[in-house]
């Protein structure tokens, strides 16, 4: 079974039991937005130990890409961002 | 014999292996996982069927571990989504339900942590970058799709990981460009000979060597990356080959790790926490591997189980343990090497962003609870998980003295947690209400 998310509007496809990070990251989304004044947001560990995949889905808090399975129809964004841009 | 009820968090090998053998013991267990399966790093399954990375010993104990988890599985609740974020000194303990959204405050009769290992990074300029990931982050991937990014990929570090990995990378057919050893194996041939004297071990050395020699990748020992920039859409990597020579490599995705420890940030220290039992098993323990942490949960168990019905227990340490500890000390031997020196404009704390220059401007006078509070190292969102061993180095502390600590134990939340989720959570004898109702 496959599905469809969106990275700031953009359609990411995923097979179902994929993680948010890995959908992303096949995808060819490697920057996950700001994260720091010095730094990116991006995946690294994959088990939900650095923190530095957090994103968001709408309005909702922040959540490790690497941990999260993806879901249809999730609109996710850099969790520092406020717009869907 | 009383219900008891014990809490086991992490659904990997030893958290597994626990939970089974309190089970089999008469206790009741809910075992939390912060994923949505059960199998941790190690027993990490594909999204789709057929891709399956894990190599048939693994698959085996599996198995074995899903089957003693069905034999009692009446005993044992699994709270998936669900993750630890704190204990208290009443023994009181926060659990973040992710599925639901709410922090619940539980008091189990004791606590046990399976939290596995983490990998170690020696930092270098641009080891922040996107496209730069963990070697165990690479192996998720591939665990998880049996695919990888698109592009060049190059494997630096040391240790059994990222040897896997480029291995693995290699049976994905995307071999990496090269995989880059810091450690000089081949300058303890007595270390190696009692490796391949290893039966389980050799076997798996050998088939990756095998893979790599066949896909022609590219094995250097002895050398380090000093940095990575942004080039275009690509990383440029400048390496350091033995004590002088300068290469280049331009990738799209740069593999990197430097061991695995602990995974015991934020995790109260010792056996007992006011009166209160828990216990530790499996990587977070000590970082002996899958097959050990089986036995090191049962183990764990068996313990547990005498404290929690106050019995003296004589056993010995399992002989898997004891097997994978020596087996640890001699890749140690094979692979270490000095940590790097490292530069002043290397980012030390990823979360927040600040630089080994920025732990120097602190002076020479600065003692852990200032490099923590005026510096702000290992007070982000990681907490230290990634910064903490090398500011401790840096700066000559005891990695512990870097950790937030009340009396004795761990401040929480130790992960990120709403706060209106936090806000809403009954919790019994909150501190923090307390002085809220009795100003000083």
């Amino acid at each position: 079974m496959n599905g469809v998310l969106y990275w700031r509007g953009r359609a990411i496809p995923f097979s179902s039991g994929q993680t948010v990070a890995s959908a992303l990251m096949l995808a060819g989304v490697t920057d996950f937005g700001a994260y720091s004044s010095h730094t990116r947001a991006r995946y690294f560990c994959g088990i939900g130990a650095c923190q530095s995949c957090l994103v968001s889905d709408q309005d909702g808090p922040p959540f490790e890409a690497c941990i999260t399975i993806a879901c249809a129809g999730m609109r996710l964004r850099p969790f520092r961002e406020t717009e869907d841009a | 014999m009383p219900e008891m009820s014990v809490l086991i968090v992490g659904g990997g090998p030893a958290g597994i292996s626990a939970a089974a053998a309190l089970a089999e013991r008469g206790h009741t267990v809910t075992l939390v996982e912060q994923r949505d399966r059960l199998g941790g790093a190690i027993y990490r399954q594909a999204a789709a069927p057929g891709i399956s990375l894990l190599s048939r010993r693994h698959e085996h104990n599996w198995a074995g571990l899903t089957r003693r988890l069905e034999a009692v599985a009446a005993s044992v609740r699994i709270c998936f989504r669900t993750v630890f974020i704190g204990i208290d000194n009443t023994g009181q303990v926060l659990l973040d339900d992710r599925a639901t959204g709410h922090v619940r405050p539980v008091r189990p009769g004791a606590l046990l942590f399976a939290v596995g290992a983490m990998e170690h990074i020696e930092p270098f300029e641009g080891w922040d970058l996107p496209g730069v990931v963990s070697a165990g982050g690479a192996q998720m991937i591939l665990k998880e799709t049996g695919r990888f990014m698109d592009g060049r990929a190059m494997v630096a570090g040391s240790g059994p990981l990222p040897f896997a990995v480029a291995a693995q990378l290699a049976a994905v057919n995307r071999p990496p460009l090269a995989l880059l050893e810091q450690g000089t194996p081949w300058r303890n041939p007595w270390a190696g000979l009692q490796l391949l004297a290893n039966p389980a071990a050799a076997f798996e050395t050998l088939s990756y060597a095998r893979s790599l020699f066949l896909s022609g990748v590219l094995y250097r020992t002895g050398v380090r990356v000093l940095k990575a920039t942004t080039r275009g859409d690509r990383l440029a990597v400048e390496v350091r080959v033995g004590q002088a020579k300068i290469r280049d490599y331009e990738v799209d995705t740069l593999v990197v790790g430097n061991g695995l420890r602990p995974n015991d940030v934020g995790l109260p220290r010792g056996s007992d926490l006011n009166g209160f039992p828990i216990a530790k098993a499996g990587d977070c323990r000590e970082v002996l591997g899958a097959d050990a942490a089986i036995a090191d949960g049962a183990f764990a168990a068996e313990r547990l189980d005498a404290v929690l019905k106050g019995e003296r227990t004589a056993s010995k340490e399992p002989r898997a343990v004891v097997r994978a500890r020596k087996l640890q000390a001699l890749l140690g031997t094979l692979t270490g090497s000095e940590p790097a020196s490292i530069e002043d404009r290397t980012i030390l704390c990823r979360c927040d962003g600040s630089r080994k220059a920025d732990l120097d401007a602190l002076g020479t006078g600065r003692s852990a609870f200032e490099t923590r509070l005026v510096g702000r190292f290992c007070m982000g969102s990681c907490q230290g998980r990634f910064c903490r061993a090398n500011v401790a180095r840096l700066a000559g502390f005891d990695p512990v003295s870097l950790e937030g600590r009340g009396r004795g134990y761990p401040r929480w939340p130790i992960r990120p947690v709403s706060v209106a989720a936090l806000c809403a959570a009954e919790i019994e004898d909150d501190p923090f209400q307390r002085r809220l109702e009795t100003p000083d």
